[in-house]
């Protein structure tokens, strides 16, 4: 959007309208003779308006182009003295005959002067709007007419009107003030809308602070600068703006510029030494001495240049800009007036006064100042005026209510207490200068002051101590303005300047240089505090305090972090490592349908995670992490809710630390709470103490896995930190193996929580592991306990838990309901449901675990084979049998007891061994009369059996590239199998023999249905007859199963149809992969169906089918 | 008559809108010129404002090296020890520099 530069009118416009409104209706002649009038007339204007613009540009140009004459001239009158020194040079080198000497020459050291603009904005390029702010601004009083009366010299009173140090420390304190009373500026805000009407010709409230801001910046700079350098030159380059050695700038050409003046009053006394750089620079170096020593000399020319400038400005309306800050002093003025009812004001004055209420007070100001200066007690006349003045004031005060006026209000009774305690040292001793009571004067102010700066800081100050000393300094500060100029019977000027009563006073004596310098550095820290207090209001964090307050402010924000953030950073942490787990994030949306209420907080917790890395990444976590906990505690309230502080410190501390890795460990005690939250809410405490060890021992964890491998360790450490927590209430601390460490990480959590799958994905994302590993380790371990509980807790509620447990697992799968039914039922529907969840994923997770199992087993095959033997001899045959989850938890018990010493592949595996025994008379029981559903079934089981074997076998290696990893185990294990399972064939005849022997010959359709399939892999002859006896009794098998199970109620029994009915599916397991023929096919089957599962990544039983079809 | 004078009237008026159009159209022509006056003026300003700043910015590096050279200069002529011969001639425009 262009900035209008200049505006033309329409030319009609211009032309007033009476031309042709004023004329004859009737007359049309006289009506279009009017416009055109007018609009020759707008024309007109529009040349004027063009005349003007053309002269201002032309000004502007003419300015720029004398001043680029001029430096183009003084460039030309160097070059010419180079010019002329140059020769001379030339021939002194020529005539050297040797030149190598000037390289050993030192050389010249010379620094340019480079000028140390502190203030660029104030430098002298202010832009239009800011100057018009200052021409706006009223002329500065011709206090140099009273220069002849003070004692100080020339220029005293003038600065005394307008210390720049003044504008400052009030500005500071009334920012302070302004950014602790933000809240209650609305209120003002209204009734300052409503009395700024009232105040007609000044500026409104709004504007007064920002010429006092603008001020601030302005006079700030020299203020902390000190050095009256920087102000000379910005203050110079101001005035000076078109040449640098000239005083006829445009600045001082215009009016109202008087302000300006006042602050620049050091500035243009250095305009002569501009004229000179050398002797600039040199100025400059003087002017870093102390200000006092300078005073004197800058005042003095102060005058000169000064009054010069503002001889011509006499009057000038009233600029709210000085006159609010007189208004204090007029306040205090007034309040002085009671007790310094000596004074009296001179009828030169009284004139202003009348004026206006701002020039009341600048005039009442200048009158305490010649009153000061003089010290000439008059009559009392003046009491009269003090007391209208006071009035006036009031109104005024009334009409400032802004923003500040509560801290106005503050001030004025700080300042009416000062005044009163200075009216009772001027009782005592009206003596003018005298330090003592400046400085008791001090204290108490310094008292009051602090009270004030307490209740202002509020809670603040608990946080921030440093704060409260930097406030409390920059109050003493004040105090030290106030009670400088308390002890003088004026104590306007306390306001009008605070410096000025000792400067004026004390410059000449040696003792004046310390105090000025107190001052100073009091400013110095005022502004400090100004900084402090600004970022007080913005941050209710620490983190800005940190960056203005030093070790202390910080260790307070460390503190505040802690406490406020302990939640929040802890949810930061197990955000992070969810994000971690990215990997696995992914593969999360297969599970999500199972987790439901879990996978919302998954969600949320990798929305959080991905949010949170990067502040848990770098090296200042505290920063960033309380900010994004606060978005995480309201995502994540349900897991922080019943966080320890003590797990938060610590993860936080790791966070630092440790980093990524952490936040994996992390991860755990998020999941717990989780786990805690809704299911153990009587426990919570307890769960709660153990979430804290998990949390630090996570941090073990965290350093372990930095330092060694991913998987193995994550899940190992799971196990050892889980185990504490869990092993309790499990009560299957028997079970925990190191190598089944993933099973059991999963264990705990099915006990705590109903819903197991919550636990299994969360352990699953700590740990880190594909998900499918997660799947397979989670639900052969909810089998675990389940089995575990049933067959150490034959109560009846322990069993409910184990269904829980159950049915939570079997949620993971596709086909969750049938679990349930199979627990449920016992007749042989179970049987059916039993089929359906091996269709399953949680089926085919236990039917590829155990075929796994078998593998390993093969690999093995000596030990394995004989455990399963022994396994299953001791279980009796089982089809028939209601129960076939106990019968299931029994064999896993006891496959699980066998492979106790393995890792955690037979662990797991154990158990889905038996399932698959369970199922396939389940299969045959359903369809005994489909053996192509049964070869399916078998070639879906191996295809399972692969996925699980694959899935489990992955945990192991180290490094999880997930997928990939999982297809080339399952390869290694697919060859493997067929190895083992050519093995087990053999033994699994075997085993037949003695089954066939030992225990029934129930159903095993299936095997049949294998074992006729198997036939071009040559069975031995035995087998075959077995298979014709199951042929036979399949179709009978159902009933026959059912009396039997009616009939047998004995244990032992089912155990033996169980037993028998593991033979079948052993050998249906080598049926499948066993036939050395259809080993490679087997193989191929076998890559292809992973690549599927792969690229699908759904386990459906449909898939299933697919493969095996293929 | 009364036709006639309204024939008459509306001659007038008809005239008298003619002359308001040519004024009118006179009028928007000066006001015209004078936008495009302002226009010129400002892109006056610009360009020369542009053209002295780029001027002012070659005048700085001009002091720059000026003032570089003026410190050779001096150091080169208040060194004696390079210039033994000629220190006594370099002496005067030192002082002057």
């Amino acid at each position: 959007m262009p900035l209008v530069r200049a505006q033309v009118r329409n030319e009609y416009g211009l032309g007033q309208p009476e031309l042709y409104k004023d004329v004859n209706r009737e007359d049309p002649n006289a009506i279009l003779d009017g416009v055109s009038v007018a609009g020759l007339v707008g024309i007109l204007r529009q040349l004027g308006d063009l005349a003007e613009f053309a002269a201002e540009v032309f000004h502007g140009l003419q300015e720029q182009v004398m001043s680029t004459a001029s430096r183009s001239h003084k460039l030309m009158i160097r070059v010419q003295r180079i010019e002329a020194a140059l020769p001379p040079l030339e021939k002194a080198v020529l005539a050297q005959t040797s030149h190598i000497h000037f390289a050993y020459s030192a050389g010249s050291e010379w620094h340019p002067r480079i000028h140390n603009e502190k203030n660029h904005f104030i430098y002298n390029d202010l832009p239009r709007f800011v100057m018009d702010s200052y021409e706006v601004c009223r002329e500065p009083p011709r206090l140099h007419l009273l220069d002849k009366f003070d004692a100080v010299g020339p220029g005293s009173c003038l600065r005394r009107y307008s210390d720049p140090t003044y504008f400052k420390r009030a500005s500071g304190s009334s920012i302070v003030e302004d950014a602790e009373k933000v809240p209650r500026d609305k209120k003002t805000r209204k009734s300052k809308n409503r009395r700024s009407s009232h105040r007609h010709g000044k500026l409104s409230r709004g504007a007064s602070l920002s010429n006092r801001s603008g001020s601030m910046q302005f006079t700030s700079p020299i203020v902390n600068g000190q050095t009256s350098s920087s102000q000379t030159a910005s203050t110079v380059d101001i005035a000076l703006k078109s040449d640098a050695g000239e005083h006829s700038n445009s600045f001082d050409s215009r009016t109202g510029s008087g302000y300006i003046e006042c602050v620049f009053n050091r500035g243009s006394s250095m305009l002569p030494e501009e004229q000179e750089p050398k002797e600039v620079s040199s100025r400059l170096m003087q002017e870093t001495n102390t200000l006092g020593s300078n005073f004197p000399v800058e005042q003095s020319r102060v005058i000169d240049d000064s009054f010069s400038h503002s001889s011509s400005q006499d009057q000038i309306a009233p600029s709210s800009f000085c006159v609010t800050w007189d208004e204090k002093a007029e306040i205090v003025e007034s309040k002085a007036a009671n007790w310094d009812g000596d004074k009296v004001l001179e009828m030169n004055f009284d004139a202003d006064v009348q004026e206006t209420p701002a020039a009341n007070l600048g005039n009442l100001v200048q009158t305490d100042i010649l009153f000061n200066d003089i010290d000439v007690p008059q009559s009392s006349s003046i009491e009269n005026r003090n007391d209208e003045i006071e009035s006036e004031p009031d109104n005024y005060m009334d009409a400032l209510n802004t923003i500040e006026s509560e801290f106005e209000n503050d001030i004025e009774c700080h300042t009416k207490r000062e005044v009163e305690q200075c009216s009772k040292n001027d009782v005592e001793c009206q003596t003018k200068w005298e330090v003592e009571q400046s400085d008791d004067a001090k204290n108490v102010n310094d008292e009051s002051r602090e009270d004030g700066t307490r209740a202002i800081m509020d809670g603040n100050a608990d946080r921030h101590p440093s704060i409260i000393e930097s406030s409390a300094s920059s109050n003493i500060i004040s105090n030290n303005g106030m009670s400088s100029s308390l002890p003088d019977p004026v104590p306007s000027e306390n306001f009008a300047s605070e410096r000025m009563p000792q400067i004026s006073g004390k410059s000449p004596h040696p003792d004046h240089s310390p105090v000025t310098n107190l001052c100073v550095s009091d400013e110095i820290c005022s502004g400090s505090l100004v900084e402090s207090v600004i970022s007080d209001p913005s941050s209710s964090t620490g983190s800005t305090f940190s960056n203005t307050h030093d070790p202390a402010s910080d260790r307070i924000i460390n503190s505040i972090r802690d406490s406020q953030n302990s939640q929040t950073e802890f949810s930061g942490v197990h955000s992070v490592g969810l994000w971690t787990n990215g990997g696995l994030l992914g593969l999360q949306p297969s599970i999500p349908p199972d987790f439901g209420i879990s996978t919302t907080a998954h969600c949320s917790a990798a929305k959080n995670s991905e949010a949170f890395d990067p502040p848990n990444q770098t090296l200042m976590p505290f920063h960033k992490g309380p900010r994004g906990n606060s978005g995480t505690v309201i995502e994540n309230a349900e897991s922080t809710e019943k966080v320890p502080r003590s797990c938060s410190d610590k993860t936080s501390l790791l966070d630092n630390f440790n980093g990524i890795d952490f936040c994996l460990n992390t991860s755990l005690p998020h999941e717990n709470k989780h786990q805690v939250n809704p299911i153990v809410k009587p426990t919570s405490i307890e769960t709660d103490e153990e979430n804290d060890n998990n949390s630090s021992r996570m941090f073990g964890l965290g350093h372990k896995l930095l330092v060694n491998g991913f998987r193995k360790k994550v899940s190992i450490d799971h196990d050892g930190e889980s185990e504490p927590a869990t092993s309790t209430k499990t009560g299957v601390l028997e079970w925990r193996n190191g190598q089944q460490g993933i099973s059991y990480q999963k264990i705990p959590w099915p006990i705590f929580n109903e819903q197991i799958e919550d636990g299994s994905p969360v352990n699953s994302l700590t740990s880190s592991p594909p998900l499918e590993h997660m799947k397979i380790s989670f639900n052969p371990i909810d089998g675990f306990e389940t089995s575990k509980l049933r067959l150490q807790f034959p109560d009846g509620n322990r069993y409910q838990e184990s269904a829980r447990d159950m049915f939570p697992s079997f949620q993971l799968v596709p086909v969750p309901a049938f679990p349930v039914h199979g627990v449920a039922s016992d007749t042989d529907d179970d049987t059916f449901c039993r089929s359906s969840p091996y269709m399953s994923d949680a089926c085919l997770s236990y039917c590829s675990e155990s075929n796994s199992e078998q593998w390993e087993s093969g690999e093995t095959p000596e030990s394995k084979d004989h455990e399963l033997y022994d396994a299953l001899s001791r279980l009796s045959s089982m089809e028939s049998v209601s129960s076939s989850l106990q019968v299931g938890e029994a064999a896993n018990n006891g496959i699980h007891v066998n492979g106790g010493n393995k890792t955690i592949i037979p662990g797991t595996g154990a158990e889905p061994s038996l399932c698959v025994t369970l199922d396939l008379p389940s299969f045959d029981a359903i369809n005994p009369v489909l053996l192509d559903e049964t070869k399916s079934n078998s070639g879906k089981k191996n295809q399972l059996e692969l996925q699980n074997s694959t899935e489990l076998t992955p945990l192991p290696p180290p490094p999880p590239p997930a997928q990939w990893r999982v297809s080339k185990p399952c390869m290694d294990e697919a060859e493997e199998r067929q190895h083992s399972l050519s093995e087990s064939l053999r033994c699994e005849l075997d085993l037949k023999l003695l089954g066939s022997t030992v225990s029934q010959k129930p159903k095993s359709p299936s095997v049949n249905q294998q074992k006729v399939n198997n036939e071009a892999i040559a069975v031995k002859p035995e087998k075959k007859v077995d298979q014709v006896r199951l042929i036979r009794q399949k179709e009978a098998n159902p009933l026959s199963s059912d009396r039997g199970m009616d009939e047998k109620e004995d244990f032992l029994h089912q155990i033996r149809t169980k037993s028998f009915n593991l033979r079948p599916t052993v050998t249906a397991k080598p049926n499948v992969t066993s036939g050395p023929t259809t080993n490679v096919k087997v193989t191929a089957i076998l890559q292809k169906a992973n690549a599927i599962r792969q690229a699908v990544g759904s386990d459906d039983g449909e898939d299933d089918d697919n493969w095996s079809d293929t | 008559m009364a036709r006639a004078g309204g024939i008459t009237n509306a001659v007038n008026v008809g005239i008298a809108v003619q002359a308001d159009w040519e004024n009118r159209e006179f009028i928007s022509h000066i006001s015209l010129n004078v936008r495009r006056l302002f226009e010129f003026l400002l892109q006056f300003e610009a360009t020369t404002k542009r053209k002295l700043a780029s001027l002012n910015e070659k005048l700085d590096t001009l002091e720059r090296r000026l003032e570089l050279l003026e410190v050779q200069v001096g150091t080169a002529s208040a060194n004696p020890s390079l210039f033994r011969t000629l220190a006594r001639v370099l002496k005067p425009f030192v002082i002057g520099l």
